[in-house]
């Protein structure tokens, strides 16, 4: 059996009629909730965060000689040999020669893209089977080596600024080369520049590229000021 | 000339998708009518 | 692989923990008979009488024309964009296909997208139309759950409470708050907050980076906890300024599954009938766990046609491994298992990695939790799916065993009989006619992305996605052009409302009955027995519809990966 208990008390009056007094409110709570929840709450919002978070409400950036280089959570393009490269990026932007078609353009922080194809289309495994050569070719592995996933594979955003440790370190001897430093300082650089998961357990381990090769910059940078 | 028929094929478009809209609505209305019979 | 368990196991502890916090304030709010100032002054405004009663039709119409008030307004203001101020790069307004379609999908908690944050919407707008239909959209779902829940729990009488009371309720005690603190959580974790449009970076290495950046974290707030989806940006939670980190990504599952978990407490503590409530919190995790077990297993195990190129898919201390195409390195595949899992039971809609890139096997696990659009379901309205098939399978039994069907002891009968099959036909009618539609008109061809059965999937996954007012999409699929725009538009409407008003008036009809004690034959509906027939009608009632329809596109797909075909 079920305790009785009254759950709300009596209503003043009950309405049957669909429509009577429905005008009013009907138009006055769209235009109120617009104003309430559209506009009040996130520019209430953005004013107490840009005064607790300034710098990650304003996007993270990395500022250098009073310009900005770049988003410590946003990826970019590497194509030195000196510098570590980040994950494949399959955001396009508009062709230079022609506004009016798109051509490939990685990490366009404008257009946040993905391939979007499915695990049987040739068209990716003609991708794959060409990123897995010019990684190889890139880092000199033999030609039978096995390649990290997440260094073939494009990311679901485009601008995914992280790389995964293993592909960190089949990097770390071509980016010593080119820097001319011993592998195991790079790969100190590389640790230094690794997240591990958060709170212990949420996520994976994490190389961040932008700040990996900022400070292998910075070092450089001291090094030659040094002399 | 051309800015006119653009602007012609959107008003010609507006009217139509808030007729849609209305319609929907207005059917929706309805059929809550029509569930109060059954 | 045990790291990985241990998240699971962890975040779904705390969802259980924050059901009962959030469960208890849920139910003060929709039965508390104490209005606060700032409500009394909302409803003064409003013009409206806080202490009318209104009857199941009364409710239905009043919510079914604010909602229609606030998608106009919704479209006039995307129509004038290009008029309104906040739009420093001059993105124009949408056509008018186009702003229909995002107008009916916000006003629906769709949140499907054939546009492009970053290039279709400025600030303003991503404000004024699509944080602002995000937080009614979720209150509307909510408030309509409470009317229900009401409804169940009263007898004798026709009144089944006060939307607009439930309406304010929901978003000043609830949404505002909560979005409020969630939002300024995401800006320390990375996410931007401002009203600048966009950011200039000159890179390492020489090129021109434009960051766009806006008010991001007060839409993503909103965006999970009302169970919206629509993203800021195109590639939506996949994107960094979305989801920068693991724990941004660990707070919008939460995010997308408390409301959806907590009606259950709130319905067991209306009803009271505490067990009903966790019966029913039982039945949806043991098919969420289900699901998210497959997508896991599937995507851990990779793309078997990528291990003869010599990649290396294996899980090692060093990198996650997996099918890692379409997905975010911070999130691996465990933390976006999880998230594909829930974003698509809590029908939710946002990614945080390209669901046409997952495993066929893996893929299907967000189509089938569409199809079924109750494991958690939506904010409101996936509770009271699940109703809708616990009324089901009680009238099943009932025949079957040859006594009159019962629920929270009232009859049931033929008239709630029909309300209930109008709202499951609706949804099916919805998805395979469109799909069937699509399929016969030629121009589809040249809006998907991929040949063969994954090409047929897009369509299928789009008016799944728009019945269920999901959102999410297998994205390759070319959407905005006029005729999917007004399709799709359709079936989000069809699919939100056509499936709530009969089952308001489900409510209406059995809150004007009589309760009839309990006798030996009554069949209780809070034992593990009953929670595994109603998981068994959903499955067969689910698979019989939609089983033809899913072998022409993923499990077809499935087997040809298996046997190396490529398109």
């Amino acid at each position: 059996m079920h305790k009785e208990r009254t759950i709300t008390h009596a209503p003043a009056s009950i309405s049957h009629s669909p429509f009577k007094g429905v005008t009013r409110p009907v138009l006055v709570s769209a235009v109120f909730f617009m104003l309430v929840t559209g506009l009040a709450y996130p520019l209430v919002t953005t004013g107490v965060a840009n005064i607790l978070f300034p710098d990650q409400a304003q996007g993270s950036l990395i500022v250098e000689n009073g310009q900005a280089i770049g988003s410590r959570v946003i990826g970019q393009y590497f194509t030195k040999p000196g510098y570590f490269h980040g994950r494949p990026s399959a955001t396009s932007g508009t062709d230079p020669n022609d506004p009016s078609k798109t051509v490939d353009q990685p990490y366009n922080a404008a257009a946040s893209g993905a391939s979007n194809q499915g695990v049987i289309s040739k068209k990716l495994l003609d991708a794959f089977a060409e990123r897995t050569k010019t990684y190889r070719e890139e880092n000199g592995l033999a030609a039978d080596a096995r390649v990290p996933v997440d260094a073939v594979t494009a990311s679901g955003s485009g601008l995914d600024p992280h790389i995964s440790v293993a592909n960190a370190r089949l990097q770390a001897a071509r980016v010593a080369k080119a820097r001319g430093l011993p592998e195991d300082k790079v790969l100190d650089f590389v640790d230094q520049n690794t997240s591990g998961p958060q709170l212990g357990v949420l996520g994976d381990q994490r190389v961040n590229v932008l700040e990996l090769n900022l400070a292998l910059d910075a070092a450089a940078q001291a090094h030659r000021a040094a002399q | 000339m051309d800015r006119n028929n653009t602007n012609l094929a959107a008003t010609m478009g507006d009217l139509i998708f808030v007729a849609v809209t209305l319609l929907f609505f207005v059917l929706s209305a309805g059929f809550i009518m029509a569930l109060d019979r059954i | 692989m045990v790291q990985d368990i241990t998240q699971f196991v962890l975040i779904l502890a705390v969802m259980t923990g924050l059901v009962v916090v959030l469960g208890k304030w849920m139910t003060h709010l929709f039965t508390s008979p104490t209005h606060n100032i700032i409500e009394r002054g909302t409803y003064g405004i409003l013009g409206v009488n806080p202490a009318e009663g209104m009857s199941w039709s009364r409710y239905g119409m009043v919510l079914l024309l604010s909602n229609a008030a606030m998608m106009l307004l919704g479209y006039l203001m995307l129509r004038l964009q290009e008029y309104l101020p906040g739009d420093p790069l001059a993105r124009g307004s949408q056509t008018p296909d186009l702003a229909f379609n995002t107008a009916a999908s916000f006003v629906t908690n769709t949140n499907w997208q054939s546009y492009s944050g970053e290039s279709s919407l400025s600030n303003f707008s991503q404000m004024a139309v699509i944080t602002f239909l995000m937080m009614v959209s979720a209150a509307t779902g909510v408030a309509a759950a409470g009317a229900f829940i009401r409804g169940l729990s009263r007898k004798n009488t026709a009144d089944i409470g006060n939307y607009w009371v439930d309406f304010t309720r929901v978003t000043y005690r609830v949404f505002l708050p909560i979005c409020f603190v969630m939002a300024l959580i995401y800006v320390w974790q990375g996410m931007p907050q401002t009203l600048n449009a966009d950011a200039i970076a000159a890179t390492l290495e020489g090129a021109k980076q434009q960051l766009i950046i806006g008010p991001v974290a007060s839409l993503e707030s909103i965006k999970h906890i009302g169970t919206n989806g629509g993203g800021f940006f195109a590639m939506n939670a996949a994107h960094p300024f979305e989801n920068p980190t693991p724990l941004t990504n660990t707070l919008h599952i939460l995010s997308m599954l408390l409301i959806p978990s907590a009606l259950t407490y709130v319905f067991g503590a209306m009803i009271l009938r505490r067990r009903q409530g966790w019966a029913f919190f039982g039945a949806f995790l043991v098919m969420f766990l289900g699901f998210l077990v497959l997508v896991y297993g599937t995507e851990q195990a990779g793309n078997p046609l990528l291990t003869p190129l010599g990649v290396d898919q294996t899980q090692t201390a060093l990198q996650a491994g997996g099918n890692m195409e379409g997905k975010e390195l911070r999130f691996g595949i465990a933390q976006t298992s999880l998230f594909v899992t829930t974003t698509t039971a809590a029908t939710t809609g946002s990614v945080d990695a390209m669901h046409s890139s997952l495993t066929p096997l893996g893929g299907l696990v967000p189509i089938a939790e569409m199809m079924l659009n109750n494991v958690f379901g939506g904010d409101g309205v996936g509770f009271i799916n699940l109703v809708t098939y616990a009324i089901l399978t009680v009238f099943l039994v009932g025949m079957m065993i040859g006594r009159t069907p019962e629920f929270l002891g009232k009859k049931v009968e033929a008239r709630e009989m029909k309300y209930v099959m109008l709202a499951v036909l609706a949804h099916p009618f919805s998805i395979l006619g469109f799909t069937a539609l699509a399929c016969l008109v030629p121009s589809t061809l040249e809006s998907l992305a991929n040949q063969g059965p994954h090409g047929f999937s897009e369509v299928l996954y789009a008016y799944t996605s728009g019945t269920a007012n999901n959102g999410s999409a297998f994205a390759g699929l070319n959407a905005n052009t006029t005729f999917f725009n007004t399709t799709i538009g359709l079936a989000m409407l069809i699919g939100r409302y056509l499936t709530l008003l009969p089952m308001l008036a489900v409510a209406g009809v059995l809150a004007a009955k009589k309760t009839i004690p309990e006798g030996p034959g009554t069949l209780s509906t809070a034992t593990p027995l009953f929670t595994g027939l109603l998981v068994f009608v959903i499955l067969v009632v689910g698979g019989l519809t939609f089983l033809p329809a899913l072998a022409l596109g993923p499990i077809v797909e499935h087997l040809m990966m298996l046997g190396g075909t490529t398109f």
